[in-house]
């Protein structure tokens, strides 16, 4: 596990067989220069660094959970942490059309995803795919959201992370994590969810399997009232 | 009507308009998919061409470095929904589709397992009504060759008359009840 | 000819409500430093083609708006970071002197150094501080606050990484009469330090990454 900082260059034995770069690295010339600091990880022909941050730069392909602010024209504009607002035209819904609008009122929240962040424009984003469905993307009804840092939240989808399985284990609940560092979820009771949100909070910071179950453990089992 | 000389009109393309029909969604993607793919095809090769004839120096494997910043293709990272212990049905459903994607199971286009095949389709639409249908209109000597293949292919008692009635008569039944049903007028 | 640093810690994350920030202290002196962006700015003060860097260096009491630290703060900052990366965004960065022991001014660097690490947004090299000040004669890095005040001349070295990894001074605040053989000596001086510094930024990381090892 080799950490660079900015300036670093970027010198690993299987760097020479990678492809794509990815997120934090830079080539100038012949040489690849790290500039931003993180873990250095390849994975079949990509190497890129992973990178801890809390401020979200809008990315095309991600998918992030937005707040409407306000409805203007033919857009929503949504708030999705970045510097500027980010906007969803109407008929980007699942089963939209000119007369039939989707319904979504200021302060709700929605699964989006980003498809186009032309820089010196809004950022787009849109709640169906490429053939007008909406797999999963729209309104988020009920629960709670919380922010979280960005790189917690892609660790928490890793496929070979454990965190929510283990909670999954104890609690039953729905979960939404958008790439921008917020955090959807919905379950049975308030107790629940405000349980479920320390142990997500906590386990920021975890590395060992028994710690990890040992905190949600700790957390099914404490009383929240008091 | 007379149709003039014999010319069969053979579509290679589907019209525009079709294509733009919301229906035509997904065969308009592959199409263009396909184009797209044999454009660079030929680029590649003009490009080729080109370099075999000039003498210039050999473009080094470098100059193919692709940049991408798509943290959830370069860690292969999972659909940000889930739902446990049946929370969200839904989800569960979009879950498994999200995982048979990622697993490269299934393509882009298919349906989700939801799929009626083709046998289930006949039975839905009216094919046991049909069959139905053919079997009142069959003649008597048609009808007793049915039963005899019947009974050949499930090996039955051929020598127990009363039975081959009974049969027979409760073959009848069953196919003639759809028809025979009295339908009775709501009085509410 | 003292040429060691004093011992350095430092703390990241520990502002809830910034986007990275650092507690970072040499010795006696202090500070905290934070850093939040690419952010939004306000339409005044927007600026189309590059972002608008907001640096401001505080004390514990007076005036904070106007300190002779912002100087070369800020040009060591626009120098670090690719300012046309982020258009009409802007990122704010501040530093708190908390306790003031002597070479405020390098800590004061060092510390924003750390927030912007901590912060994660693509710049083009790390940077410190060192200073250099002459005692009768002798070249005193990192000096106490006695030791600065006897001084009679003071640099101080705003260094960033060249592009052989070996240390470029990148600015220089200099006090007093030097000649050019005795600036020469203080940057020699100064290099093992900022090595020295750029190590222990290395550790620092190392040690917040250290949950993704697996």
């Amino acid at each position: 596990m080799t950490i660079y900082l900015p300036g670093d260059v970027v010198n690993e034995p299987s760097s020479s067989d990678s492809s794509i770069i990815g997120y934090g690295i830079n080539v100038r010339g012949e040489t690849k220069v790290a500039s931003q600091p993180g873990v250095y990880r390849s994975d079949e022909g990509k190497m890129w660094l992973n990178v801890h941050s809390k401020r979200y730069i809008p990315q095309e392909g991600d998918r992030v959970i937005a707040i409407v602010t306000s409805k203007t024209g033919d857009f929503f504009r949504l708030d999705i942490g970045t510097a500027e607002y980010a906007m969803v035209n109407f008929t980007n819904f699942e089963g939209a059309t000119k007369r039939n609008r989707p319904n979504l009122k200021t302060g709700d929240i929605i699964y989006a995803s980003v498809f186009d962040t032309t820089p010196r424009t809004e950022a787009e984003l849109t709640c169906v795919d490429d053939e007008k469905r909406a797999r999963g993307m729209g309104q988020l009804n009920g629960g709670f959201m919380f922010n979280v840092s960005l790189n917690h939240c892609r660790r928490l989808i890793h496929p070979e992370c454990k965190i929510l399985q283990t909670i999954g284990k104890f609690f039953k609940f729905e979960i939404t994590v958008g790439m921008n560092g917020r955090i959807w979820m919905n379950a049975a009771g308030v107790d629940d969810i405000i349980k479920i949100h320390d142990v997500i909070v906590k386990s920021e910071f975890v590395k060992e399997d028994d710690e990890l179950i040992n905190l949600v453990q700790n957390g099914y089992t404490r009383s929240v009232s008091d | 009507m007379t149709s003039t000389s014999s010319e069969r009109v053979v579509v290679k393309e589907l019209s525009s308009s079709l294509l733009d029909m919301k229906f035509m969604l997904s065969r308009k993607k592959k199409i263009e998919a396909k184009k797209a793919k044999s454009r660079d095809a030929q680029l590649e090769e003009k490009i080729r061409e080109s370099e075999a004839s000039s003498s210039s120096i050999a473009v080094t494997a470098e100059a193919k470095l692709e940049y991408c910043n798509d943290y959830s293709k370069l860690e292969n990272l999972l659909f940000g929904r889930m739902s446990f212990n049946g929370f969200n049905k839904d989800v569960e459903l979009l879950m498994e589709y999200y995982e048979k994607l990622r697993n490269g199971e299934l393509t882009d286009d298919e349906d989700e397992g939801m799929d009626v095949n083709d046998q289930e389709m006949a039975q839905t639409m009216g094919g046991g009504k049909l069959a139905a249908l053919s079997k009142k209109a069959q003649t008597k000597r048609e009808r007793a060759q049915q039963q005899e293949q019947n009974q050949e292919s499930s090996g039955g008692r051929r020598f127990n008359f009363k039975d081959i009635r009974k049969r027979y008569s409760e073959q009848n039944g069953e196919g003639e009840e759809p028809e025979r049903k009295f339908m009775r007028p709501n009085d509410d | 000819m003292v040429g060691r640093l004093r011992e350095m810690r430092c703390e990241v994350s520990f502002l809830k409500n910034a986007d990275g920030s650092a507690s970072f202290s040499q010795g006696a002196t202090c500070v905290w430093a934070s850093c939040s962006g690419p952010g939004d700015v306000h339409a005044s003060k927007a600026n189309e083609e590059a972002m608008t860097l907001d640096v401001s260096y505080r004390t514990n009491c007076g005036d904070n708006k106007f300190h002779e630290l912002n100087n070369i703060i800020q040009s060591t900052l626009s120098k670090a970071i690719n300012l046309e990366l982020f258009p009409h965004t802007s990122a704010a960065v501040t530093i708190h002197g908390i306790q003031d022991d002597g070479s405020i001014g390098a800590v004061a660097l060092n510390g924003a150094c750390f927030a912007l690490l901590d912060n994660g947004m693509p710049f083009e090299t790390v940077f410190c501080g060192v200073l250099v000040v002459r005692l009768k004669d002798e070249l005193i890095v990192d000096p106490t606050a006695k030791q600065e005040a006897a001084s009679t001349g003071r640099v101080l070295f705003s260094i960033c990484r060249g592009s052989d990894g070996g240390p470029e001074v990148c600015s220089m605040d200099a006090i007093g009469p030097w000649d050019f053989e005795q600036l020469e000596a203080a940057w020699c001086y100064a290099q093992p330090s900022a090595r020295a510094i750029f190590d222990f930024y290395r550790n620092v990381m190392q040690r917040k990454h250290s949950v993704d090892e697996q």
